[in-house]
């Protein structure tokens, strides 16, 4: 079983979905068995989950496609 | 047209392009927080993409590869000028709104990071963003916009997959003190914790 130091060393990439399946096991293992990890690591999505949503908001200029391929014509 | 692109070249480079363009520009949006930047952006970065598409090869990937071109552009345009990280990376410690959470005595069920980010708008979080060194920024930037794997982001910025992973991992600590200063500067939170104690001392087991 990962310890508490271990699971956070790999709680990015568990959040990123970033892990082999084995070790992705061994911190939902540990992470069932410890509230204040579990705390953590839910605390750390919320926040990434936050700046996430807002990181993706921008409006598509509506004419970006007919500027940009405009332009591929004269390129 | 270049002499050597033909009709065929034409096509198949606009319809990898289209289904991309709306990413492209996001991603370019966040990097410039202009709007006519990121278009200017997104069109020379398509230019130079067509321009030099024989050197695509067909079975990588279309959006690593255009997204590489437009990075690389934006790193250029980005050369005159000096941009200063406010926070030093090193000093931004782990779990740092979750300690302030648990400082504060804040409830951390349901939405436990609406304490600080509950009032939080776009314009905050690109402000947090600005305040980071731009390979760090490009990182983040990418990761959070494309949600692209560790691998793409490698492929698209050019670098090892474990520089993607200790700049975007760096990035997050960082952006996270970025965010606590902002929030205290806008009165969200109170300016009184004192941050110094905060750097995190792992429980163990």
């Amino acid at each position: 079983m990962l310890s508490c130091q271990e699971t956070y060393a790999l709680i990015q990439d568990y959040l990123d979905r970033a892990l082999s399946p084995s070790e992705t096991e061994l911190v939902k293992l540990h992470l069932d068995g410890c509230g204040i990890c579990a705390e953590e690591f839910v605390f750390e999505g919320a926040v990434l989950r936050r700046i996430g949503g807002f990181m993706t908001e921008a409006e598509v200029p509506p004419e970006l496609f007919s500027r940009v391929f405009s332009a591929l014509r004269i390129a | 047209m270049s002499s050597d692109i033909t009709v065929e070249d034409r096509s198949q480079f606009e319809s990898l392009l289209r289904p991309v363009l709306d990413l492209a520009y996001r991603y370019a949006y966040r990097l410039t927080l202009d709007r006519d930047a990121a278009m200017d952006l997104v069109q020379d970065a398509s230019v130079i993409a067509f321009r030099s598409f024989r050197q695509f090869e067909p079975e990588s990937n279309f959006k690593a590869w255009f997204l590489k071109i437009l990075t690389n552009r934006y790193y250029r345009s980005r050369q005159a000028a000096a941009r200063v990280a406010i926070v030093n990376l090193e000093d931004a410690p782990d779990l740092f709104l979750y300690r302030q959470a648990r400082k504060l005595g804040q409830p951390l069920r349901d939405d436990p990071a609406a304490f600080v980010l509950g009032q939080a708008d776009v314009a905050m979080i690109d402000a947090a963003m600005s305040r980071l060194a731009d390979e760090y920024r490009v990182v983040a930037t990418l990761h959070f916009v494309s949600q692209m794997s560790y691998e793409e982001c490698a492929q698209t910025l050019d670098i090892p997959v474990g520089t993607v992973r200790s700049r975007l991992h760096r990035a997050r600590r960082h952006l996270q003190v970025s965010l606590w200063q902002i929030a205290e500067e806008r009165g969200y939170v109170s300016p009184e914790v004192d941050r110094t104690c905060l750097v995190a001392k792992r429980h163990m087991l």
